[in-house]
C-alpha cells in the first residue's frame, strides 16, 4: 500500500502539467460546491446573529416571513401599521422587558430610514449580545438629526454635521421628496455586520414631522410646513410599523405571543423571530438545493476531466505497467496504481478548493459585508462540509477505478512484453 | 518448494500452449531444465515463441496441458497472485530497452522488486539495508559515482539504463535472471563489457542466468545453448519459421 502511494506520487509528479491540470478542475469545483454550502450556512447565521436578541416581533396582521422581512432585514413593506395606542398597551404589559417601536416606509438614495427611539440604540442586541455603538457623534436627540449606519456612511461618504433630505417611498427612484425638512447627521454607527449597517435612524417625532401637510401619501399642495413650523407642532406618533420586544423571561414567550395574536383592539402578529427564519428557510431551501446540485454537477465535470486524463495516459503507459509486472506487481497492483492517483487527486483537490474557500472567504468578507450586510465569519469545517469533501474524495477513488480497470484488463493481456 | 541436489530451477515438461481453444498450438517443450547457476542461451527469432515460453516462466501465462515448475513449484497448482508472487521471488528480468520506470529514480528503480516481495526485500537487506544493498550493486556495475544515482533515468545512455536493469534483476538474490535481448540496442563495445558483467554478476550472486537472443555469436559466452527453432516442437510441426 505503502509502496503504491510512493509509486503514484512520483507518477503524478512526472506528469505534473496534466496532472496539474486535473487538479486543477477538481480544485474549483470543490471550491464552487464548498463555497455554496459555506456561504448558506454563514447567511443563516448572519441573519441567526441580527434577530437573535429578540423575543418576539410584532406588527399588523400578517405572514410571519413577511413581518420578519419588513421589520428586522427592510426587506419589502408593511401592508398595514400599528396604531400608537395598542404599541402603548402592550409595551407596559408586565412580562415585557423593553421593546423598540419601528416606523419604516422613507428612505434616503436607496436607504431605508428607520424612526424609532432611544430603545433602539440601548436595547437592540446583535451576534452573541453585542449592543450597537457609535462610531463618531452621538445618537439623534433633535427632531432633525438622523445616525447613520455603517455602511450607510462609508457608502455616501457622509461625515458628522452633513444635511441630507429624506424621500417618501423606499425605492431608489425618489419621487416624492421630503426636501422641506433637510436632517443634519449627528452620529455615525460603528459596523455590526446586520442591517442597522444600511439604515438611517431618525426620531418617531421626525417621522410625523415630515409627513406633516401630507394625506394617504401624498403631499397636499399649498399646505408645505416649514422645519419652523413643524416644531411648534403636536409631534405625538400615531402609528408604528412594526416592533421588537424584549421579555423579562423566554419562558414567556409563548404567552405573551398568544396574548398579542389575540389582542381585541386590532389583528396584531406576534412572531419568533427563530420560527419565521426557519420558515423563510424552507421556503428559499428550494433554490439553495438547486444550488447545491448544479454545484455537485461541476464537480461531476471536473472528475470526468481527471478521468479523460487517466485514461489518455494509459497507452504510453503500458510499458511501465509491463515493468511493473516484470518486477512482481499483481494486476491488482496496476489496479491501486491508478486508483491510488486518482484519489491523491481527489484529496488533493479537495483540500486545495476547502484552502481556497477559505482564503476567498477572508478576502471577500469586507465586499460581502459592505454590499449585503452579511457578515462572513470564518468558521471550523461543519460536518456537512466535510462529509461533501470525503464524497468528492470517493467520487474522485471511484472515476479513477474505470481507467484502473483498463489498465488491470490490459496488464493481464500484456503481462511482461513491452509494447510500446 | 524442495530442490534437490541437482536442482532445476525451471523445469518444463509437456507443455502445450495455444492462445484460444481453437487456435493451433505455438509453443511444444517436451522437456526443458535450467539449472541452478546455470547460464543458458536460447537462440530465439521473433515469432519463434520465445515471448510465449518467457511468459509461461514468468506466470504470467499458463499452459494447456504439461507442467511449468519454477524453484520446484507446479505453477499450475498455484493461483495468479501465488504465481506472481513466485515470480516476483525468484527472477530478475532485463528486457531489450526501456527497463526503468522514467519517473522513478535510478535507486528506485533498483529498489523496485523489494517493494512487490519480501523474500528480496530481506535477503536485500541481509547484514544492512536495502538501499545499501541497491548502492552497492550499483557500484558493481560501474554506477556508482553520485550524479549517476541524481540523474533522471531518461538522462541515462542505453548501456547505462541496461546496467541499472541488471542491478535491479539481481536485488535480493532472486535464483533466476531472464535476459530478453538485453544487449541489441547496445553497439558491440557496450555489448561485450555488458555481457561479461552481466555473467560475473549473476556468478557472483549465484543466479542462473536464461539468455534469449537472435544473435548467435552471443553463444560462445555461456555454458549451455538451445536454439528456440528445436526446443519448440510446434514449429517443427506447423513448418514455420
Amino acid at each position: 500500500m505503502r509502496a503504491l502511494i510512493h509509486l503514484a506520487l512520483k507518477s503524478l509528479w512526472n506528469r505534473r502539467f496534466t496532472a496539474g491540470l486535473a487538479l486543477l478542475s477538481i480544485t474549483i469545483s470543490v471550491t464552487l460546491l464548498i463555497g455554496v454550502e459555506k456561504v448558506r450556512t454563514e447567511t443563516r447565521a448572519s441573519f441567526t446573529q441580527t434577530v437573535a436578541g429578540t423575543d418576539l416581533i410584532v406588527g399588523a396582521r400578517s405572514g410571519p416571513i413577511q413581518l420578519l422581512l419588513y421589520s428586522v432585514f427592510r426587506i419589502g413593506d408593511a401592508t398595514a401599521n400599528v396604531s400608537w395606542e395598542s404599541y402603548q398597551r402592550i409595551s407596559g404589559h408586565p412580562l415585557v422587558a423593553w421593546s423598540i417601536p419601528l416606523s419604516l416606509g422613507d428612505s434616503h438614495r436607496g436607504y431605508r430610514v428607520v424612526g424609532t427611539t432611544e430603545a433602539y440604540f440601548e436595547r437592540l442586541r446583535y451576534g452573541g449580545g453585542r449592543a450597537l455603538a457609535l462610531a463618531e457623534g452621538r445618537w439623534f436627540e433633535d427632531l432633525f438629526d438622523a445616525t447613520l449606519g455603517a455602511e450607510v456612511a462609508r457608502a455616501l461618504d457622509y461625515r458628522i454635521g452633513d444635511r441630507i433630505t429624506l424621500a417618501h417611498g423606499t425605492g431608489t427612484r425618489e419621487v416624492l421628496r421630503h426636501d422641506n425638512m433637510p436632517f443634519t447627521v449627528s452620529g455615525i454607527l460603528e459596523p455590526t455586520g446586520t442591517p442597522v449597517d444600511q439604515s438611517i435612524h431618525v426620531s418617531l417625532e421626525a417621522i410625523e414631522a415630515i409627513h406633516l401637510g401630507w394625506e394617504a401619501g401624498v403631499p397636499l399642495s399649498g399646505q408645505e410646513v416649514s422645519p419652523e413650523e413643524a416644531r411648534e407642532q403636536d409631534l405625538a406618533p400615531g402609528a408604528v410599523t412594526a416592533f421588537l420586544l424584549g421579555l423579562q423571561s423566554r419562558a414567556a414567550v409563548f404567552q405573551v405571543q398568544r396574548a398579542i395574536n389575540a389582542y381585541p383592539d386590532e389583528p396584531l402578529s406576534a412572531i419568533l423571530p427563530g420560527v419565521a427564519l426557519q420558515q423563510l428557510w424552507n421556503l428559499v431551501g428550494v433554490a439553495e438545493n438547486a444550488l447545491i446540485v448544479v454545484s455537485a454537477f461541476v464537480v461531476l465535470a471536473g472528475l470526468a476531466g481527471m478521468m479523460t486524463m487517466l485514461l489518455a495516459s494509459l497507452a504510453e503507459r503500458r510499458r511501465e505497467m509491463a515493468i511493473l509486472r516484470s518486477v512482481g506487481a499483481r494486476p491488482a497492483h496496476v489496479f491501486g496504481l491508478l486508483t491510488a492517483e486518482s484519489a491523491l487527486l481527489g484529496i488533493g483537490g479537495a483540500l486545495a478548493g476547502f484552502g481556497l474557500v477559505y482564503l476567498l472567504m477572508a478576502a471577500g468578507a469586507p465586499l460581502v459585508q459592505a454590499t449585503w450586510g452579511i457578515h462572513l465569519a470564518p468558521s471550523l469545517p461543519s460536518m456537512r462540509e466535510l462529509a461533501l469533501l470525503g464524497m468528492v474524495i470517493i467520487g474522485a477513488t471511484l472515476a479513477g477505478a474505470i481507467p484502473a480497470w483498463r489498465a488491470y484488463r490490459m496488464s493481464l493481456a500484456d503481462g511482461l512484453s513491452i509494447r510500446t | 518448494m524442495s530442490s534437490g541436489p541437482a536442482a532445476s530451477v525451471i523445469e518444463l515438461a509437456n507443455v502445450r500452449f495455444r492462445w484460444q481453444p481453437q487456435a493451433p498450438v505455438v509453443l511444444a517443450i517436451d522437456i526443458f531444465r535450467l539449472a541452478a547457476g546455470e547460464r543458458l542461451f536460447i537462440r530465439g527469432p521473433s515469432g519463434s515463441g520465445k515471448t510465449t515460453l518467457l511468459g509461461l516462466i514468468g506466470g504470467v501465462l499458463v499452459p494447456e496441458t504439461g507442467q511449468v515448475r519454477l524453484h520446484g513449484t507446479d505453477l499450475a497448482t498455484c493461483s495468479a497472485s501465488a504465481r506472481d508472487r513466485l515470480r516476483a521471488d525468484r527472477i530478475g528480468f532485463v528486457f531489450q530497452m526501456f527497463n526503468l520506470i522514467p519517473y522513478l529514480s535510478v535507486l528506485d528503480n533498483v529498489m523496485l522488486p523489494c517493494r512487490f516481495s519480501k523474500h528480496r526485500a530481506s535477503r536485500a537487506a541481509g547484514g544492512g539495508s536495502a538501499l545499501d544493498e541497491a548502492q552497492r550493486l550499483l557500484l558493481r556495475l560501474g554506477l556508482g559515482q553520485e550524479d549517476i544515482l541524481a540523474r533522471d533515468v531518461a538522462a541515462l545512455s542505453v548501456g547505462q539504463q541496461q546496467r541499472v536493469a541488471v542491478a535491479r534483476a539481481l536485488i535480493g538474490q532472486p535464483d533466476i535472471v531472464i535476459a530478453d535481448e538485453p544487449t541489441s540496442a547496445l553497439d558491440a563495445d557496450t555489448r561485450n563489457e555488458f555481457l561479461a558483467l552481466l555473467g560475473e554478476e549473476c556468478a557472483r550472486s549465484g543466479a542462473a542466468l536464461l539468455f534469449v537472443s537472435h544473435d548467435t555469436e552471443l553463444a560462445r559466452s555461456f555454458d549451455r545453448s538451445l536454439d528456440m527453432r528445436e526446443l519448440n516442437q510446434a514449429l517443427a510441426a506447423t513448418g514455420a519459421a
